[in-house]
C-alpha cells in the first residue's frame, strides 16, 4: 500500500511550468499547448476537458514524457522529466506513470492476467509478489473470471478495466488516461469512471484524464478546461 | 516473458510465418543437399585417386624421379614382408616401371610400362574389374600386355595383336620387346588409359636385366585414411633413405580441392541464406509496421529499447528455429536415401568419365556440417532481424499512440 500524506500536507505530483508545444504543421506552425502552468497534488482526481483539437492529448503526452515540449518543463514526483534522456524516461515511465489510452491498450497475445503482470515483470518484481498483486487488481476491476482471456475475447469496457488495472500494477505516482471512455457506451463509461473514482478514494491514486463526456466530467473533483492550448478555467468541485 | 510474447507474436499471422519458416527450410534443404552432392562427387574423385591411381602410400628410390631412372631400384626385405602383413594394411604390392615408346603398325606414342604381380595388383587397383576385353593375365608363354581402350584406338590394335615397347634398360641401352595384347581395360581416367601398359613383373625384370625381387615402386593401401601419417613414417623405417609419399603429396590438386571444399560450400550456403534474409527482413518489417501502435503502447508503459529490439530479434530467430530443423531433417533424409542408392550421372553427361570422375555419386554430409548450417541460419536470422528491429526502435511512442 502506498503511503500518502493525504490529510496532512499533500505532496505535489505534477508541476508544469510555462509548457508549450508547437507542431510544425503543413502550412503554419500549430501551437497545440501554449504556456500552460499545471500543479497537481497527490490524490487528486482531475479531468481535462475542451473541444477537439484543444490540446488535451498533447498535454497528457507531455506530462507523461511521451512527447517533448517546445519550451517549459515538467517536474513529476520531484524529477524534472523534460531533462531525462530517452532511456531514463522509459525507465521513469515504467516506475512512476501509468497510462490508459482510448483503445488498443493491451498486448493482444497476452491474457488479461499477463497484461497486468507484464509491467511488474519489466520492473523485476518477484513472481509471488506479482501474482498476488495481479489477483488483487483483477478483483478490484471485477475481472477475476476473465483473467485468462486474451483482449480479443473481452468487451471494450472489460479491456479498459484491464488497462486501468495494468496502469496501477506498477504502483505509479500518477495514472494518465487519454479519453479512456471514448470508445465505451454510457453504461460502461460510467462504470469505468466509478472504478477509477473508487481506486482514487480507496488507494489514493492520482488520476489525470481527458474527456469529452459531460457525465464523466461530473465525476471529476477538479476540471481543467483547455481552449486552443491554453487553460481557460480550473475549477475544484466538492 | 519477452520470450513468450515473441513466440506468440509469430503465430498472429500463421500463413506468413509458416511461409518464411518454410522458405528457410527449403533453402537449407537445397543448400545441404548440394553440399552433400558435391562432397559425394569429391569422394568419388578421392576414391579413384587412391584406389585406381596412387594407393595410400608409395615408395620410390630417391633418384627414381619423374624421369623414372630404371636403375633406381629397391630391394625386397624382411621388414617389408612384416609391414605388409599388419592389420592396418589392406593390401600392398611392388612394381617395376619404365617409361618408353609404344608402337604398332599404324601408330606410336609415349607410355609407361608397369611390371606387376597380377594377383596382388588385382587387389590393389581394381585393374581386373576395369577389363572390357580379353582376360586378366591368362597363363601364356609369350610376353603379354594389358592396354587401355584409348591406346588401342590410337594404335588401331585389337586383342591378340602385338605391339612393340621400347625403353632403355638399367645400363642405358635401348631395348625393344614385342608384347601380345591379352586384355583391354577402360578406367574412368582416359588420360591414363592412353599411357599405362601392364605386363607381368618377372617378364619386365628379365627385359630390364634386373633381379625379379627388385622393384621401382612399392604401393600400400590402408584400411583407413586416418592413420596415413603414422604408417607413412613406419614405411620409411622399412625402406630407410627412400622417398615415401602419401596420396595427398602425390595428388596435391585433390588435397587442394578437399581443403577448399568447405570454403566453396559455405559460400553457396551463404548465398542461399542471403537470399532468404531478404525475405526475412521484408516479413519482419511488415510485422513491425503492422504493430506500430502496439509497440508504442509497450514503450509507453516502460518497455525499453533493448527489450523491444530483443523481442523483434527473437521472433526472427524463432522463425529460423522452426524452419532450420525441418530443412535439415529433409536434407538428412534425402542425403541418407540417395547416399545409399546413389545418383547415376551417366544419363546426364558423358563428360564425367573423361575427367576421372565416377558416374555414380553417393551424396554424403558430416554431422558437424549440419550443425554449422543450422548455426549459420540462426546467425542469418539475427542479422536479418537487425533492420526491422532497428525500425521498431525508431518509432516514437507518441506518434504510435496517436494512430488509432
Ligand atoms: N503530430 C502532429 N503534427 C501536427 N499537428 C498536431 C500533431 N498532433 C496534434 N496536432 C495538433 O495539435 C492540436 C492539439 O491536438 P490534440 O490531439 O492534443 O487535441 P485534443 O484536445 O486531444 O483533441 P481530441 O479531443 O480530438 O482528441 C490540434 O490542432 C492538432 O491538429
Ligand atoms: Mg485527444
Amino acid at each position: 500500500m502506498e503511503t500518502t500524506e493525504a490529510g496532512t500536507q499533500a505532496a505535489t505530483v505534477i508541476d508544469a511550468h510555462e509548457l508549450s508545444k508547437i507542431y510544425n504543421g503543413r502550412q503554419v506552425p500549430v501551437k497545440a499547448i501554449d504556456g500552460v502552468h499545471l500543479h497537481i497534488e497527490e490524490g487528486e482526481f482531475t479531468a481535462i476537458v475542451g473541444p477537439s483539437g484543444s490540446g488535451k492529448s498533447t498535454l497528457l503526452h507531455l506530462i507523461g514524457g511521451l512527447d517533448v515540449p517546445s519550451s517549459g518543463n515538467v517536474v513529476l514526483a520531484g524529477t524534472e522529466i523534460t531533462k531525462l534522456s530517452e532511456n531514463k524516461l522509459i525507465d521513469f515511465r515504467l516506475h512512476h506513470i501509468g497510462f490508459v489510452f482510448q483503445a488498443y491498450n493491451l498486448v493482444p497475445v497476452l491474457t488479461a492476467r499477463e497484461n497486468i503482470g507484464f509491467v511488474m515483470q519489466l520492473q523485476g518484481i518477484a513472481k509471488d509478489v506479482r501474482e498476488k498483486r495481479v489477483q488483487e487488481l483483477l478483483a478490484q476491476v471485477g475481472l477475476t473470471d476473465k483473467a485468462d482471456c486474451k483482449p480479443a475475447k473481452l468487451s471494450g469496457g472489460q479491456q479498459q478495466r484491464v488497462a486501468v488495472a495494468r496502469a496501477l500494477a506498477s504502483r505509479p505516482r500518477i495514472v494518465l488516461a487519454d479519453e479512456p471512455t471514448a470508445n465505451l457506451d454510457s453504461v460502461n463509461a460510467g462504470n469505468l469512471l466509478d472504478l477509477m473514482a473508487r481506486l482514487n478514494r480507496e488507494e489514493h491514486i492520482t488520476f489525470l484524464f481527458s474527456t469529452h463526456d459531460p457525465r464523466v466530467i461530473e465525476k471529476a473533483r477538479r476540471v481543467i478546461t483547455l481552449v486552443d492550448g491554453r487553460v481557460v478555467s480550473d475549477q475544484h468541485h466538492a | 516473458m519477452i520470450l513468450s510474447i515473441a513466440w506468440r507474436n509469430i503465430w498472429r499471422n500463421k500463413t506468413r510465418s509458416l511461409l518464411v519458416a518454410g522458405s528457410i527450410a527449403l533453402g537449407l534443404w537445397a543448400g545441404a543437399f548440394v553440399m552433400s552432392f558435391a562432397w559425394g562427387l569429391y569422394q568419388n574423385n578421392i576414391h579413384d585417386v587412391i584406389y585406381r591411381q596412387y594407393s595410400h602410400l608409395q615408395v620410390h628410390h630417391t633418384s627414381f624421379g619423374p624421369d623414372m631412372d630404371p636403375a633406381a631400384l629397391l630391394e625386397d626385405n624382411p621388414h617389408w614382408q612384416t609391414f605388409r602383413m599388419q592389420p592396418e594394411v589392406r593390401s600392398a604390392t611392388t612394381r617395376l616401371m619404365v617409361g618408353g615408346m609404344v608402337r604398332s603398325g599404324t601408330g606410336a606414342g609415349a607410355c609407361v610400362l608397369l611390371g606387376v604381380v597380377p594377383f596382388e595388383e588385382a587387389k590393389q587397383t581394381e585393374l581386373k574389374s576395369m577389363l572390357i576385353q580379353g582376360r586378366y593375365f591368362p597363363k601364356v608363354k609369350s610376353p603379354q600386355v594389358l592396354i587401355g581402350e584409348k591406346l588401342a584406338h590410337k594404335l588401331k590394335v585389337k586383342l591378340q595383336q602385338k605391339i612393340v615397347v621400347s625403353f632403355s634398360d638399367t645400363g642405358g641401352n635401348i631395348t625393344a620387346s614385342a608384347l601380345r595384347i591379352t586384355g583391354i581395360y577402360r578406367s574412368r581416367n582416359t588420360a591414363l588409359d592412353e599411357r599405362l601398359l601392364f605386363t607381368e613383373k618377372p617378364m619386365l625384370a628379365a627385359m630390364l636385366g634386373v633381379d625379379s625381387n627388385s622393384f621401382h615402386q612399392a604401393v600400400v593401401l590402408l584400411q583407413e585414411d586416418s592413420n596415413l601419417e603414422s604408417l607413412q613414417a613406419g614405411l620409411l623405417r622399412v625402406f630407410p633413405g627412400t622417398l615415401v609419399q602419401n596420396w595427398k603429396q602425390l595428388s596435391p590438386e585433390t588435397d587442394l580441392i578437399i581443403s577448399s571444399f568447405d570454403l566453396y560450400m559455405y559460400i553457396v550456403i551463404g548465398i542461399i541464406l542471403l537470399a532468404l534474409s531478404f525475405g526475412i527482413v521484408n516479413t519482419m518489417l511488415m510485422a513491425v509496421l503492422e504493430r506500430v501502435r502496439e509497440i508504442g503502447v509497450l514503450q509507453s508503459v516502460g518497455m525499453n529499447k533493448r527489450r523491444i529490439f530483443l523481442m523483434i530479434m527473437l521472433e526472427t530467430v524463432y522463425l529460423s528455429l522452426l524452419g532450420s530443423p525441418v530443412g535439415l531433417f529433409f536434407a538428412w533424409l534425402s542425403i541418407y536415401y540417395t547416399g545409399i542408392y546413389g545418383i547415376d550421372l551417366s544419363k546426364f553427361s558423358e563428360g564425367f568419365t573423361q575427367y576421372g570422375f565416377s558416374a555414380v555419386v553417393h551424396p554424403v554430409l558430416d554431422t558437424s556440417r549440419y550443425y554449422i548450417i543450422g548455426l549459420m541460419s540462426i546467425i542469418t536470422a539475427i542479422l536479418a532481424s537487425a533492420y526491422p528491429a532497428f525500425r521498431a526502435l525508431q518509432l516514437k511512442p507518441v506518434d504510435a499512440v496517436r494512430k488509432i
